[in-house]
């Protein structure tokens, strides 16, 4: 036990990078259900009671309103497309109905739409009036957006129909507008119903299978997430409640890579989230051909290689919270004025780098009273990083390795 | 152990050089973001240029980081296009219940405003001379002008909102200083069986191709077929021959029937497969017809467009 107040194996148990690891080519959660493998290669998961079986990888159709992407992509054996009524106003779902119409094709199909209504942000709730950008959530409302998604589909039904962009448990267990998805379904104008959430994912996805009433979640789902392991748990609640769980936003999301200019490889974080079996496909947004290849192409061998576990790696740690950006602010923060800053070097020297010479080097650098020993002498660490670094963590390993290198001794 | 130390090597300099980078972008563009807040906040409608309505939400500011707050998945395709700050606030009318959002959004260049507007428009739109072009709904204005891609929305649709809209339209179009157009490149489009307000400016992963950037495309419908023609202006004719030879190896990838044919200034591929697609390059350009029922008038039309970028040469 350590002044830090955990254990070595239970702070490498809890840690980022430790969690991280565990989650890379591994396949952690319970399968929920049988793969079939056509001889195309192409590999075939079932989305949940649904009973749809569907692709691994499927096209998400975001930014795109190019008719040869989609007939490339059908050609290729894609069979699922999501897109949103709010996507480029409207041109996505039209590029894709052209296309159904072309190709005569809707029965081969499924078609997914998102609609989106007026929402309080800060308070996670749906507003009746319409506000910002979209309109009030309102069963009318509803209807609205539904008939004119249709009608650019060229199309009576759609396979899918998402309340688009749940925030918050309130949010995906809204009555009126679940009254108003159930009625939608029960007149045909859509299959199944479902929620999507890129915010406070765990406790969405649990609210929205309690209720009883969806037949799918879409989440965004990655390896850069800090709360991971708390979206499988969702995930694996939801399958078990017999819902169909497809995952979005696999490569980090927009905002994450644009904001810290990370790089992702792309194939290997389609893996790792399709190594968890409890999700039936994902819907990565393609642009261009190659991504397209790329990505469907993935399905062939779903094991990360070495390199693509460290090009995970790599991109996990560029993320910030990995890595402490020695701002100093730390430091007030703690009663002994531990010198926080280096300590979380020699953290990043050990764990990232794999480097303990460096890292015991470090901490051996520090004078006593701002080192490690200093930490010994609290009970419970008080230290905060702005960025959001569990100091208490990161100085639990620390003395965990301390305390090897004396064992060893 | 030499390749672990070679990887730790290898970690520690990308993340040196990938921290630097972070920095480096985030110190600009908190330096660029403060100075555009002042500059957008500046074109938002006063309360004495907009009497009887005040903001009563916002102003809000977002930024190339964290504008996937404010519209969520959709901000890869604004910075695609050359995003650099937008700013959005909700105005209330005080003696009705009307409200309403005003965006405006301030792109790279006049051609990437032209490019956002132009990707979230459709041909079926009322179109008005509102900035360099707009369309108006019961309850949307859009329209853009210079650097700005503007958006008004209304959530009480009235007799009087359309003319509300309009005002406050045009009260933000006249602070935008400066006059432009639309890109001079669609002129060399011909106009026979052209489709209106089908132009597009796409700056990246043109026609779904990573090598073609900043690409201009046009449809067209001709006795119910439905086809595009497009060009790609390069730096140089090195680079368009160099694009050129990629399309090409791209199509002979994807197709089985190709045949190229070399002219006296350009050359020319052809492919069929389920739709016709023609191909070519000159000088700094390179253009082409695709998904043509068949390959019959498509050197016509390649033809017509070289004409005309004679011209303007």
């Amino acid at each position: 036990m350590t002044g830090a107040g955990m254990d070595r194996r239970e702070f490498i148990r809890k840690t980022a990078l430790g969690l991280m690891t565990a989650g890379l080519g591994v396949s952690t959660a319970r399968s929920a259900g049988a793969e079939i493998v056509k001889s195309s290669g192409i590999v075939y998961r079932t989305l949940g009671n649904t009973k749809l079986k569907i692709p691994l990888v499927s096209f998400g159709v975001m930014n795109s309103d190019s008719p040869d992407l989609i007939r490339k992509a059908l050609d290729m054996g894609f069979r699922h497309l999501d897109t949103a009524h709010a996507y480029l106003r409207g041109n996505s779902e039209k590029v894709i109905g052209q296309i159904l119409e072309e190709r005569k094709c809707r029965d081969q199909v499924y078609i997914a739409t998102k609609m989106l209504f007026a929402r309080d942000r800060e308070n996670k709730v749906f507003l009746r009036e319409g506000s910002g950008r979209y309109g009030g959530a309102t069963g009318e409302n509803l209807n609205e957006q539904l008939a004119e998604s249709l009608k650019r589909l060229r199309t009576d039904y759609v396979d899918i129909l998402y309340l688009h962009s749940c925030q918050g448990p309130q949010m995906s267990t809204y009555e009126p507008i679940m009254r108003a998805f159930v009625k939608a379904r029960e007149a045909g104008k859509t299959r199944f119903i479902g929620i999507s959430t890129h915010a406070s994912e765990p406790e969405t996805i649990r609210a929205a299978v309690d209720t009883g009433i969806w037949d799918v979640i879409l989440t965004s789902y990655n390896f850069m997430q800090e709360h991971k392991e708390a979206v499988r748990k969702a995930i694996r609640y939801a399958t078990e409640k017999g819902l169909g769980v497809i995952a979005m936003k696999t490569q980090g999301g927009v905002r994450l890579n644009r904001e810290k200019n990370i790089e992702v490889n792309h194939a290997a974080a389609l893996k790792w989230v399709l190594n968890d079996r409890n999700v039936c496909t994902t819907i990565p947004g393609i642009t261009t051909f190659d991504q397209m290849d790329l990505d469907f192409g993935v399905m062939k061998d779903l094991v990360l290689s070495d390199q693509e576990k460290r090009d995970l790696q790599i991109s996990s740690m560029l993320k910030g919270a990995f890595y402490c950006q020695q701002c100093r602010s730390c430091v007030a923060s703690c009663p002994k004025r531990v010198e926080i800053p280096a300590l979380m070097r020699a953290y990043m020297y050990a764990e990232g780098y794999g480097n303990r010479i460096q890292a015991e080097l470090t901490v051996d650098g520090l004078p006593a009273e701002r080192g490690l020993n200093a930490c010994r002498e609290c009970a419970k660490c008080s230290a905060a990083c702005s960025h959001g670094i569990d100091i208490r963590q990161r100085l639990g390993f620390l003395m965990g390795m301390a305390a090897d290198r004396h064992d060893v001794a | 152990m030499k390749s672990n130390i070679a990887i730790s090597a290898a970690v520690i300099l990308v993340m040196t050089v990938s921290l630097a980078n972070v920095q480096g972008l985030e110190e600009r563009s908190q330096q660029e973001g403060a100075g555009y807040e002042e500059i957008l906040r500046s074109l938002l409608p006063g309360n004495t240029e907009m009497k009887g309505w005040n903001i009563t939400s916002g102003p809000q500011f977002f930024a190339p980081q964290n504008l996937w707050e404010h519209i969520n998945g959709q901000a890869e395709m604004y910075l695609d296009y050359g995003f650099e700050g937008v700013v959005a606030a909700e105005y209330t009318a005080q003696d009705s219940p009307g409200s309403m959002m005003i965006e405006i959004y301030r792109m790279q260049s006049p051609r990437h405003a032209f490019g956002i507007y132009a990707a979230e428009r459709s041909p079926h739109d009322r179109f008005i001379k509102t900035g360099v072009q707009g369309y108006v709904s019961e309850n949307v204005l859009n329209f853009w002008k210079g650097l700005y891609y503007v958006k008004l929305t209304s959530f009480q649709t009235s007799p009087g909102t359309r003319e509300t809209l309009m005002k406050l339209a045009g009260v933000i179009e006249n602070k935008i200083e400066g006059a432009c157009s639309e890109p001079g490149l669609f002129s060399v489009f011909p106009d026979t069986h052209r489709i209106k307000m089908s132009e597009r400016f796409i700056p990246k992963n043109f026609l779904g191709l990573s090598f073609l950037k900043d690409g201009y495309r046009v449809e067209y419908e001709e006795e119910g077929d439905s086809y595009q023609l497009f060009l790609v202006k390069n730096a140089s004719p090195d680079i368009a021959q160099d694009v050129f030879r990629k399309y090409h190896d791209f199509i002979r990838s994807h197709n089985e029937s190709v045949f190229v044919s070399q002219k006296d200034d350009y050359q020319i591929v052809f492919t069929k497969r389920e739709r016709a697609s023609a191909v070519f390059q000159y000088g700094s350009f390179v253009g082409g017809v695709l998904n043509r029922a068949d390959l019959s008038r498509s050197e016509e039309l390649i033809k017509e467009l070289i004409q005309k970028l004679k011209r303007v040469e």
